[in-house]
């Protein structure tokens, strides 16, 4: 097995970023294995060097899981803001299709209190998935991404992706709305929450911790 | 020279070397290792991850490019990547000659990093 093969044995997270980590890391051992030709070494010797020069595989994956894990917390938090950040347009300001569904709201007290969680949860969420764009990307300049972020990503996702829901449900059934709205929140709010729910379940993934390196473990 | 200390500006280290021209990985490597004239020891796979992670910054662009019939990733440093360079040297520059001052015998380290 080959030491390129046996990094990418070790990564999990997007196929994407995954192949070019390991065809950026192939071409640097390439490289250096030519470089230490052209000094001198016979073409074996030379490859081992530049595959020492590189690193353990469980050091550079490590590194490297880190690198995915962030790249996977990015995609996550994209698809989260972009299931919520139509959310209140869609529901009150703008096209209202709640009001358009019944008219007025149902001046009950069970409906005002589902309708004010929503907004504040709602809104707290989508401040969220804006604050895990931001240390995706540029937040790096301040605070380095890692693996703990990419889990605060996914697990800010999953906990949108059971409440947002349940809280319509409630806010549906206290409403007495029928087939057609339902169907309305399974198309704009559900369906994208499962979308960045399955992004959230990788992302959980290519985030877990590396177990501690142990003495004398292969390369 | 204890190559922790180089370590922890890796981040510049990594940012000076493109200061003039774009490179690639291995390239810029080279380049670490020639600067700090052997001294930055580090297993090298190490260093790609902190290009990604400066990628992600904004401080460097990649792009993939033909050369010498291989495809490479070819860095090059941003707008933003040639201010926080010129920070970085002017924050090494005040540290550099406060410590220097401190330490005593050296009237002007600055600015010679990166």
């Amino acid at each position: 097995m080959t030491y390129v093969a046996r990094l990418d044995a070790a990564l999990v997270g997007p196929r994407r970023a995954r192949r070019d980590l390991l065809q950026e890391a192939a071409d640097h051992l390439d490289d250096a294995t030519e470089a230490l030709v052209g000094a001198g070494y016979p073409e074996a010797e030379a490859r081992a060097r530049a595959e020492a020069d590189f690193g353990p595989v469980d050091v550079v994956a490590a590194g490297y899981q880190t690198t995915l894990a962030v790249a996977a917390s990015r995609r996550t938090a994209w698809l989260l803001l972009a299931a919520l950040i139509g959310q209140p347009f869609l529901w009150d300001e703008g096209i209202d299709l709640i009001g358009l569904a019944h008219g007025s709201a149902p001046g009950t007290r069970t409906y005002a209190v589902l309708n004010e969680t929503i907004e504040v949860v709602g809104g707290l969420m989508l401040l969220g998935a804006v604050a895990a764009v931001v240390a995706a990307g540029i937040g790096n300049r301040w605070v380095h991404a890692g693996r703990r972020i990419a889990r605060a990503t996914a697990a800010l996702t999953l906990v949108a992706v059971v409440f947002l829901p349940l809280n319509a449900a409630g806010l549906l059934t206290a409403s007495a709305d029928g087939p057609a709205v339902w169907c309305v929140v399974l198309v704009l709010l559900v369906l994208p929450l499962l979308v960045a729910a399955g992004s959230a379940r990788h992302t959980l993934a290519a985030a877990a911790p590396t177990p501690p390196r142990t003495a004398g473990r292969a390369q | 020279m204890k190559a922790d200390a180089l370590r922890g500006h890796l981040d510049a280290l990594i940012l000076a070397t493109l200061e003039h021209s774009p490179l690639h990985g291995y390239a810029i490597i080279e380049a670490l290792a020639a600067r700090s004239g052997g001294e930055l020891d580090l297993p090298t796979g190490t260093v790609y991850p902190a290009l990604r992670r400066l990628e992600s910054a904004g401080y460097l662009r990649s792009d993939w490019s033909e050369e010498t019939g291989r495809r490479r990733r070819t860095y090059t440093l941003s707008r933003a990547g040639h201010k926080q360079l010129a920070a970085a040297r002017s924050e090494w520059t005040t540290f550099s000659r406060v410590v220097g001052g401190l330490l005593g015998g050296i009237p002007d380290a600055g600015p010679g990093f990166p």
